[in-house]
């Protein structure tokens, strides 16, 4: 899997490639530990080229939003696939996630932190 | 002997240890309950791994029937598995006639912080059968769907209405209420039922594969029809070996 990283303003970006699951989760737990090392963090991961996902993969998600959330950031999720949207949609975490089409729509979605932080 | 084999050969007899424990910590029998046929089954994907199901009858004779799926596979849900089963199972035999919505509920609160603390969740469904009204009551926090096949009908999805176990500090799942008659058969699985990406199989044709596959078996027992599910499900994976744990419970109304 391809990780790449990137930030926009205050939002902080990964793009990953390729299948998410528990053999290559470690270097995105590493990335959200990262990037919330700053107080507050504003993430969007996007998903768009990621043709499979598990649940250690969504659990590594989960773990990042809650520790975002923490921090009064968040951690957004974009472009999913049709079979990745309805692994969130069957596990309900549809309804946890703010998920967005695009990463541009993502980022659009924090433009209030400029106006707050 | 070199060092690693030895270390080999000691890792896999403890994790031969912890499959034994694992095995006797689920139900050996299912359960005798009037109007009903139930089986249940688990194949795990490693030696040990983060599904399982249980079987609790209460004081009104109800019937509680827990499948959970702890994410991930191995020894990390495995070391999950019987703490979270034994918080649902006190859960289930509280002082009060909890419905799987409080059960749940109440699981939820006890285990989130630990969940929080390990990067984990769990999906998990509760059932309760009144087998005074033939009612099944159940609640589904981010499990995989509840296949029901009315007799005489095409099998249809009951679908999860909230997020896992340890997701959320709150879990506002509801409770979904099913009328059985005989003949009804309600099946209740893990995800590893529908987890093969390695034969570019996706998940919605899975679910219709299965579904399909269901539909052909009604008619038999509920121990029949899980191991033939089973084995239809072995052969679809014998090229690439399986990938998820594999948990099946049936029951048939008769």
């Amino acid at each position: 899997m391809e990780l790449i990283s990137r930030n926009m303003g205050k939002v902080k970006i990964l793009e990953l490639t390729g299948s998410f699951d528990r053999l290559n989760v470690e270097p995105v737990r590493q990335w959200i530990e990262n990037a919330i090392a700053s107080d507050p963090a504003f993430l969007v991961v996007n998903l768009n080229k990621v043709d499979f996902l598990d649940s250690s993969a969504l659990a590594i998600l989960v773990s990042g939003l809650k520790k975002a959330r923490q921090q009064r950031g968040d951690l957004r999720i974009c472009g999913l696939r049709q079979s990745v949207r309805l692994l969130f949609e069957l596990t309900r975490l549809d309804k946890v996630f703010e998920i967005y089409l695009s990463e541009d729509d993502a980022v659009q979605g924090y433009a209030y932190i400029e106006a707050t932080f | 002997m070199l060092q690693s084999d030895l270390d080999y050969t000691r890792i896999q007899k403890e994790i031969e240890l912890a499959q034994r424990i694992q095995v006797g910590l689920l139900p050996k029998q299912p359960p005798v309950v009037a109007g009903l046929d139930i089986w249940a089954g688990f194949r795990p994907a490693n030696q040990i791994g983060g599904d399982f199901y249980d079987f609790i009858i209460g004081r009104n004779r109800n019937l509680t029937m827990v499948v959970g799926d702890i994410c991930g596979k191995g020894v990390s849900a495995a070391m999950l598995m019987p703490m979270t089963r034994m918080v649902i199972r006190t859960a289930a035999l509280g002082r009060h006639n909890h419905t799987p919505r409080d059960i749940v509920n109440r699981s939820n609160s006890l285990l989130y912080e630990d969940y929080t603390n390990t990067d984990m969740f769990a999906t998990t469904f509760v059932g309760n059968f009144n087998p005074f009204n033939q009612t099944i009551v159940f609640a589904n926090a981010g499990h995989s769907p509840v296949i029901y096949i009315p007799f005489g009908q095409s099998a249809q999805l009951l679908l999860a209405d909230e997020a896992p176990i340890g997701v959320l500090q709150v879990c506002a799942v509801k409770n979904q209420r099913i009328q059985l008659k005989r003949g009804d058969v309600l099946i209740i699985g893990t995800d590893g039922l529908v987890e093969d990406y390695n034969l570019g199989i996706d998940l919605t044709t899975s679910y219709n594969w299965l579904l399909r596959k269901i539909e052909l078996l009604v008619d038999r027992s509920a121990r029949s029809v899980a191991e033939t599910l089973f084995g239809s499900l072995q052969d679809l994976s014998k090229a690439e070996g399986q990938k998820d744990d594999q948990t099946l419970v049936v029951i048939k109304c008769v």
